[in-house]
């Protein structure tokens, strides 16, 4: 591993697998890069012959053998576009489930001891107020949730998860915010019937309103899409973030009881579903969140192991990738889907008579763990 | 009786739909298990042990043959704990078993507690299966089965995951469940292609291409079955060595 220069910094920030596999090519081509474009700089027909440089000739061997065409070195914005594609799926890798579908019952907050049914209302309030509210309110109910998590949630996890969400929102807002607007809906135009009403002085609007905040053709910032992004950051965020602090602080167990023997109790009552089957099957797609998390890290580790070329594949064929490995982890969820029947059924499980009362109230007493 | 588990002349055929394009996978196969024994069925991989495990539990039907089991319940674990785990976190997990059973909610929360000691497990009921590691989940998967108070336990290759330590952790952990058992009634059939876990056994099988080769009745004679498993083994790689 290169001790020095900017390549190096990128291969120890991305750090894990891709440092082992696939980062040591990128550093060595950008020194390569670096080299070439400093001669070419000076004009200069008399640059000094190649000096022998062993680093050099390992990177090349190196391009030699991880690369399949004679392609020309790309452009530092091209191989930095496929560095993030690595550093995404290194992030994926490395990521734990913790901040995103798993209960982590210690340390215990004010929010573990919140009854789970109140905070169910409250993560449907966020999103009513989300959707229904101004921008004012809507900021403020970001705040709040925002300031809530940090407050109550381990700060380590809570604030890289929420630093995570925050990014997400603001792409979505940014892109809502260019998109709204961008196209204008063609109307037909009204005249009015009298001439005589036509050819009026124009109306000079003497207030400081403005619908179109700015407007450079296709980029059009207006009042509306000003709301749509406001509206469609808030409640993205207050989804994820208030589930995830339901998820974080609150049992499976207990959230499918509040569900279940609360929520839907008049179903019970009316004898149009069966409650413990519904209960049951809450609990096994809590159980799934978590396999699908680990089959997308599976992904991300297939795709980071094969050490793929990005530079030198189409986009066909990047999308070839993806759509096989893809198709590799909803194979394998099936696969496990099948496993965990038949350990149903080997448990003794029987569909037509399951009732099992205590299933979402199993603690043990004086638990330590 | 003395056996928990007996075979004779067992015929399974896996593929083709059961007919003339189906191949038999056990063919006449002999083994019993006897009460309070933990029994090792050692094999290469292929050689139908998983196949025999998936037929005393009732999830294939064999074509010929006896098969008595006479003791119940009995309970399997299989290979990889993440398709043996239901349930989103470890006290749920190990109480789902009991759901057929008429029992108190605090009878449920003893027996889950029980369990879960059994398999030192003790006090993580309230842990995500998630955050679990490799070992922990086997043991977890053992205790959903050891909740239901089985008679006869199956476990098919339950150490193949699992690193040394964890491997004898839970051998071990098996070995002291049959040997503690009061009833002396608790028997398992513990399928494996390590033939370093036969120390713990009280009697083994070899299985080969769907036959029983040879059989162990105690550990004086384990070394030989070993010696007999590594043969097959060392004709294999000359088989496959151009």
């Amino acid at each position: 591993m290169a001790r020095s220069g900017t390549g190096c910094w990128a291969a120890r920030s991305s750090g894990g697998l891709t440092e082992a596999l696939g980062a040591r090519e990128v550093v060595h081509r950008g020194r390569n890069r670096a080299r070439f474009r400093s001669h070419r700089r000076r004009g200069d027909a008399r640059a000094p012959a190649p000096v022998h440089d062993c680093r050099r000739e390992r990177s090349r061997r190196l391009d030699v053998s991880t690369s399949s065409s004679s392609s020309p070195a790309p452009s530092s914005a091209g191989a930095h576009k496929f560095d993030g594609i690595s550093k995404i799926l290194n992030q994926v890798v490395t990521a734990t489930s913790i901040p995103y579908v798993t209960y982590v019952p210690e340390p215990a907050t004010v929010l573990h001891r919140l009854d789970a049914r109140l905070k169910q209302v409250l993560a449907v309030g966020c999103l009513v107020v989300a959707a229904r509210g101004t921008i004012e309110t809507r900021l403020a109910l970001c705040l709040g949730i925002g300031a809530a998590s940090v407050a109550f949630l381990p700060k380590t996890y809570s604030v890289k998860q929420l630093l995570g969400v925050l990014k997400l929102c603001l792409v979505v807002g940014f892109f809502t915010l260019l998109a709204a607007d961008a196209v204008t809906v063609p109307l037909q135009q009204r005249l009015p019937s009298d001439p005589a009403l036509l050819g009026l002085a124009a109306f000079e609007d003497a207030t400081s309103y403005k619908y179109t905040f700015v407007n450079f053709g296709l980029i059009k910032i207006t009042r509306r899409s000003v709301n749509l992004a406001a509206a469609a950051c808030a409640l993205q965020f207050a989804t994820i973030q208030s589930t995830v602090m339901c998820l974080t602080t609150t049992s499976p167990e207990e959230l499918t009881k509040a569900y279940t023997q609360f929520f839907l109790l008049p179903l019970k009552w009316l004898r149009v579903a069966n409650v413990n089957e519904l209960s049951l099957s809450v609990l096994l797609s809590f159980r799934f969140l978590g396999l699908i998390f680990e089959e997308l890290q599976n992904v991300a580790k297939g795709m980071l192991a094969r050490n793929i070329n990005w530079r030198d594949l189409k986009l066909v064929a990047r999308i070839d990738i993806g759509t096989t490995l893809i198709t590799k982890a909803v194979n394998n969820l099936l696969s496990i889907s099948n496993q965990i029947a038949r350990s149903m059924m080997v448990r003794g499980y029987n569909s037509k008579s399951f009732s099992h009362p205590h299933l979402v109230d199993v603690k043990e007493d004086g638990g330590n763990g | 009786m003395m056996e928990a588990l007996s075979a004779r002349g067992l015929w399974v055929s896996r593929g083709g739909n059961g007919g003339a394009a189906s191949k038999a996978v056990l063919k006449n196969v002999n083994l019993s298990v006897r009460r309070g024994h933990l029994h090792m069925l050692l094999g290469r991989n292929g050689s139908g042990k998983s196949t025999f495990m998936e037929t005393v539990a009732g999830l294939l039907p064999y074509q010929n043959g006896e098969l008595e089991i006479e003791v119940s319940p009995t309970r399997m674990v299989s290979q990889n704990p993440d398709h043996s785990i239901i349930l989103p976190t470890v006290g749920a997990e190990v109480a789902f078993g009991l759901w057929d059973q008429a029992l108190d909610p605090d009878d449920v929360r003893e027996r889950v507690r029980r369990a879960l000691s059994q398999v030192n497990l003790g006090g993580l009921s309230e842990k995500a299966i998630g955050t679990l590691s490799g070992g922990q989940k086997q043991r977890l998967a053992l205790a959903g089965a050891l909740v239901e108070s089985p008679k006869l336990l199956l476990l098919d290759e339950i150490t193949s995951f699992l690193d040394a330590e964890n491997q004898f952790g839970v051998l071990r952990t098996v070995k002291a469940l049959i040997d503690g058992d009061p009833t002396g009634d608790l028997s398992a059939l513990w399928v494996t292609h390590r033939s370093e876990e036969l120390q713990y056994a009280s009697s083994a099988s070899l299985m080969e291409n769907g036959e029983i080769v040879g059989v162990a009745q105690s550990q004086a004679e384990m070394d030989s079955l070993v010696r007999q498993f590594e043969e097959i083994c060392e004709g294999q790689r000359r088989l496959m060595t151009p």
